[in-house]
């Protein structure tokens, strides 16, 4: 028996009420980060993130030990999924509070100068122009620093295909963000 | 994977955004407010608990009880339009998953497709609540065992709104806030009572307890046959009409093509396509199913053959705020 395993033992007797501060403790900035990422706007994000939390409490018996952040990240997937099919049927813009104060854009010449608001608000522009399947893999694995097996499980997809999304999604996120940063020095977004 | 080029070679543009978006943090306290949630003791009440302190996150600014009684004498919210749409019964299966609701649990921010309003209710959010309100007493009436309804709420003011529901305590708990034009749909019962309340000021702007419905029709109701042919339809776009609760149903699928498997899919109350039957060429079945419930049929090769959705069956009681 590895030294693990009793570990896991004891993770999995541990109190329900342990478990979800637990997982509270360690993964809620990054679900809440996630949902971010993957459209809820900023004034919604810790309401989802709560929601995802219900879930996860509720179902925490179901849950087996160590693999609470795939499951509160499967879970934020379909709450993000549900976000935007709820805010699409208003016409609300995916990225409605990413923060770039309301259309002024830096002046050409001075990305230097972009603050991290505005650093956010880009990121949310170049993700929020990639295909949804490659923005899943690409935030869980390369932002969120989730292991294959775990994007794999997230998504329900096999991991080779979570390698192959997440090497065209490092493709497609580094396109559209040189893209961007040329329209700011051309002074123009596109 | 490892073999892959990183995301950020060789440009500090891209360098700097993926920084800033692993940098960025949820804004003071809220991981606090989650965890406060737990000190109500238990996991089984921490639920409840976590749907209080958000809700107290944002109460901030709000204004005294006593305040707002004095602002009672602007009871226009008392005529205000509660829009029922009722039709047979809530599907039995759905009071199971309805149980967990005096936790908050059933807090469903979507909209399946079909249980939106109808469009004459889907209005532009321009109604002004300043001048509504209803007396703010304490709850008196509180909730009790009833019937499982759908309901779906519909923030028609100009302003956020606080929706609460009245429990077995009669004390109120925060179920959601919806922006203006937003919807709430979720699962109560019918003798549940609830309340919107303006987020800004607290203000009470409406109440209601769900209507009685009546008794379920113990004969389901027998839906014409889906005949499917090898006509292949052209627009395969992802289903628009989701499954919605609705009174016991019939539907035979009959399959009249002459060679290859057609395959039937369910489409959920989230519009995504379940697989239920293979049919066989010639062969029939008949589903046990719901009047507003989605279908689907494709043949071997995935086209689309049958894109079924009733129309107009539904349960769920829809309700204008204010």
């Amino acid at each position: 028996m590895t030294l693990a395993s009793p570990l896991i033992a004891l993770r999995s007797l541990a109190p329900p009420v342990d478990r979800v501060r637990a997982a509270v403790d360690a993964h809620y900035d990054g679900v809440w980060r996630f949902l971010r990422r993957m459209g809820v706007a900023d004034r919604d994000a810790e309401d989802a993130t709560q929601q995802v939390l219900l879930v996860f409490s509720q179902r925490l018996s179901t849950v087996k030990a160590g693999a609470e952040r795939s499951f509160l990240f499967g879970t934020a997937l379909r709450v993000a999924a549900d976000y935007r099919k709820a805010r699409s049927r208003q016409r609300a813009v995916l990225v409605e509070d990413a923060g770039a104060s309301d259309g002024e854009h830096p002046a050409p010449g001075a990305l230097h100068a972009l603050v991290e608001r505005e650093l956010l608000a880009c990121v949310d522009q170049v993700l929020g122009a990639m295909p949804a399947e490659l923005r899943e893999v690409f935030v869980l694995a390369d932002l969120e620093e989730l292991t294959m097996a775990e994007v794999a499980r997230v998504l329900s997809i096999p991991p080779g295909t979570v390698a192959s999304r997440l090497r065209r999604a490092r493709a497609v996120f580094q396109e559209n963000a040189l893209a961007l940063r040329a329209s700011f020095e051309r002074g123009s977004l596109p | 994977v490892n073999d892959l080029p990183p995301t950020d070679a060789g440009s500090p543009f891209v360098r700097s955004l993926v920084q800033a978006a692993k940098n960025e943090a949820p804004p003071g306290g809220a991981k606090a407010r989650a965890l406060a949630g737990l000190s109500a003791g238990g996991a089984g009440a921490f639920a409840t608990a976590a749907a209080v302190a958000s809700t107290s996150a944002r109460g901030a600014r709000r204004v005294a009880p006593s305040l707002i009684a004095l602002g009672g004498a602007l009871a226009m919210a008392a005529a205000a339009a509660v829009f029922v749409t009722v039709r047979g019964h809530a599907p039995a299966g759905a009071l199971a998953m309805a149980t967990a609701e005096p936790a908050g649990a059933k807090l469903r921010m979507i909209y399946a497709a079909g249980g939106s309003p109808p469009p004459d209710r889907r209005a532009a959010p321009a109604a002004a609540c300043e001048g509504v309100s209803v007396e703010d007493r304490e709850p008196t009436v509180c909730s009790q065992p009833g019937r499982h309804e759908p309901i779906e709420v519909l923030n028609t003011c100009g302003e956020e709104i606080d929706l609460y529901w009245v429990d077995f305590q009669c004390r109120e708990t925060f179920t959601a806030r919806l922006a203006p034009g937003e919807t709430l749909r979720h699962s109560t019962f019918d003798t549940h009572p609830w309340r919107a309340r303006d987020h800004r000021t607290h203000r009470l702007l409406k109440e209601w307890v769900g209507p009685a419905l009546p008794e379920p029709s113990t004969e389901p109701v027998v839906l014409p046959d889906l005949v499917i042919t090898d006509r292949v339809l052209t627009a395969d776009v992802a289903p628009t009409a989701c499954s919605r609760p609705s009174s016991k149903a019939s539907l035979r699928f009959v399959n009249q093509r002459s060679r290859g498997v057609s395959v039937v899919f369910w489409v959920d109350d989230d519009c995504h396509e379940q697989v239920q039957k293979r049919l066989e060429p010639g062969e029939s079945w008949t589903s046990n199913t719901r009047e507003a419930h989605a279908w689907r049929v494709r043949d071997e090769s995935g086209a689309l053959l049958a894109d079924y959705a009733a129309e107009g069956a539904d349960d769920t009681v829809y309700v204008a705020v204010p």
